[in-house]
């Protein structure tokens, strides 16, 4: 699936009324926002330094061009950043990497869901879908994650829990929840 | 550089300038011109603005999401600068003279002031709910007052597309008219968007509504559908088919008539129907008659009609207001010896006027017979 074959950088809000002002000050307040995710970040092993910080927020405005969005505060986005520590399946090195691309699918998924799935309930189906389904992959939350979330809220289709489903090219057997749990654990261990 | 001149021009705002379409922009952009904004004032008001959209998004999606998609948010930020035109127009009307400038300068001060803009965009919203109650009762009125004819656009658009805007409008798109509204009013709307378009569309529909009235009061409604019926053969449609304008067909008839009756000192007959010998025979005539000569018989005419079919106040107005667009077309296509193009002329024998440009239509129109056999048999 390619997911950005029908974006661009044209953010209209902002060209045409110059909000680029409180864009930078939205941008202050996100930085500040992950930032403070520090304590917790510790507890899962991490650290977020202000670069990285950074590094997220400018993917994070990236995403938003790409994907066509506007957005008026950078709360969501903060959530977002905080469940995903909890994963356990994100690294030191690669964290700013993998947050930037799940902002990006989360927008991605904003637009294919158009709106009708709220912020809270994408941030915890998408922490759900990474972890269980995609053991942590950002490769396979970008095709099979991504494909199981619109089945579900695009085409009320819940099936890929419990059948086979054939993703382009590529088939695989799909395993019920208990499984990937007991899968998940194993690989903790 | 003209220095007096130029002082003078600091700190008023060409009220010339203003485009009601776009009301609160234009008026800013003005205003900053002028002096009467600075700099700071506009990120000021840009700030409240961004607020209103930010509350205007978060009320957009049920509470559920702090983004939307650029043209979602476009889009929504239109309907804010539409509340806020609309407040503008609520303070001087659609129609600015020179005369306002001192009411925009007090629209440029209430702006300024803290926290106003957002009372502007509520009280803005608010002109915008009573305009559509509004446009409920008038629409409900053309309905029961409507023309009966055949003609599907008219139908469709009074009938049924007026109310689809009525019941899907939202302050969301406010400045969005999201229905097929286009049977055509005479005369053009200017510098209208969302429910004032609407309201300034049913306004015209309602006058050339009592336009048709007087005309049916005068001439008879049979003598009405007999001439749109004529139209619309010469025009190769059937009435269903008609897309123009049903004020302007019977408006050119009773205007040519009421022109010829006027040119030769007859009285006016009640007919609408123009046959081909008059038409020659005036055609003709006029086309050998000069600019200034024309423009008197017009002047003479347009008294003559307003008194004849006693047409006063508001129908009075929009009367006069397409005769301005009228007579352009009737000097032109005298000039062009083309008053066929404007005037329904009986039985229209193409060859009878010799003009190259008809030799298109007598293809299409002959191509026609022989497809639509049953039609002109009918018809004819």
């Amino acid at each position: 699936m390619d997911k950005k074959a029908n974006s661009n950088s044209n953010n209209v809000v902002k060209s045409e009324f110059g909000f680029s002002l409180f864009q930078i000050s939205e941008d202050k307040k996100f930085i500040r926002s992950i930032v403070d995710l520090n304590a917790k970040a510790n507890n899962y092993g991490l650290t977020i330094t202000e670069n990285i910080a950074k590094e997220i927020s400018l993917r994070r405005r990236e995403a938003l061009n790409e994907n066509e969005r506007f957005e008026f505060k950078s709360d969501a986005i903060t959530r977002l950043t905080s469940a995903f520590l909890e994963t356990r399946y994100i690294n030191q090195d690669e964290f700013a990497y993998i947050i930037g691309e799940i902002i990006d699918i989360f927008y991605y998924l904003k637009n294919e869901t158009e709106n009708t799935i709220s912020d809270d309930d994408l941030i915890s189906e998408m922490l759900d879908t990474f972890t269980h389904l995609c053991f942590g992959s950002i490769e396979q939350m970008q095709s099979k994650g991504i494909e199981k979330i619109l089945r579900r809220y695009k085409f009320n289709d819940t099936e890929i829990w419990d059948n086979t489903v054939t993703s382009g090219e590529d088939t695989y057997r799909d395993i019920n929840r208990e499984e990937l749990i007991g899968y998940e654990e194993d690989w903790r261990e | 550089m003209d220095k007096d001149k130029d002082l003078s021009q600091i700190h008023e705002i060409n009220a010339g300038n203003i485009d009601t379409g776009m009301y609160f922009l234009s008026l800013t952009d003005n205003a900053m011109s002028a002096g009467l904004l600075s700099e700071t004032d506009t990120e000021y008001m840009q700030t409240l603005i961004y607020d209103i959209l930010s509350d205007s998004v978060w009320m957009y999606t049920n509470g559920t999401s702090v983004s939307v998609t650029s043209q979602e948010a476009n889009e929504l930020m239109l309907s804010v600068l539409y509340a806020l035109d609309c407040y503008c127009i609520s303070q001087t009307g659609n129609v600015i003279t020179d005369n306002d400038n001192h009411k925009l300068k007090i629209l440029i001060e209430t702006f300024k002031q803290k926290g106003e803009i957002r009372n502007c965009y509520h009280k803005g919203l608010q002109f915008i709910d009573k305009t559509l109650a509004e446009v409920k009762i008038l629409a409900k009125e053309i309905y029961i007052n409507r023309i009966h004819t055949k003609s599907e656009l008219y139908n469709q658009t009074l009938n049924r597309s007026i109310f689809v805007f009525i019941e899907n409008y939202k302050h969301f798109s406010a400045h969005r008219i999201d229905a097929d509204i286009d049977y055509p009013t005479a005369v053009n709307i200017k510098k209208r968007k969302g429910i004032n378009y609407v309201k300034k569309y049913l306004e015209y529909i309602n006058l050339e509504t009592a336009f048709y009235n007087k005309c049916a009061d005068f001439y008879g409604e049979p003598e009405i559908k007999k001439l749109i019926k004529t139209y619309a053969r010469n025009n190769l449609t059937d009435e269903q088919g008609l897309t123009d304008n049903i004020f302007g067909i019977i408006f050119a008839n009773v205007f040519f008539l009421f022109f010829a009756q006027t040119k030769d000192k007859k009285t006016k007959d009640k007919r609408l129907s123009v046959t081909q010998e008059e038409f020659k025979n005036l055609s003709e005539s006029l086309y050998n008659t000069t600019s200034p000569d024309l423009l008197k018989l017009i002047n003479k005419t347009t008294v003559s009609l307003f008194i004849t079919l006693k047409l006063i106040g508001d129908l009075k107005n929009y009367v006069s207001e397409y005769i301005k667009i009228f007579v352009k077309y009737f000097m032109r296509s005298v000039k062009s010896r083309r008053l066929h193009h404007i005037i329904t002329v009986d039985s229209i024998n193409f060859d009878a006027i010799n003009s190259a440009d008809v030799a298109g239509r007598r293809d299409t129109f002959e191509l026609e017979l022989e497809l639509e056999t049953d039609f002109i048999e009918n018809d004819m």
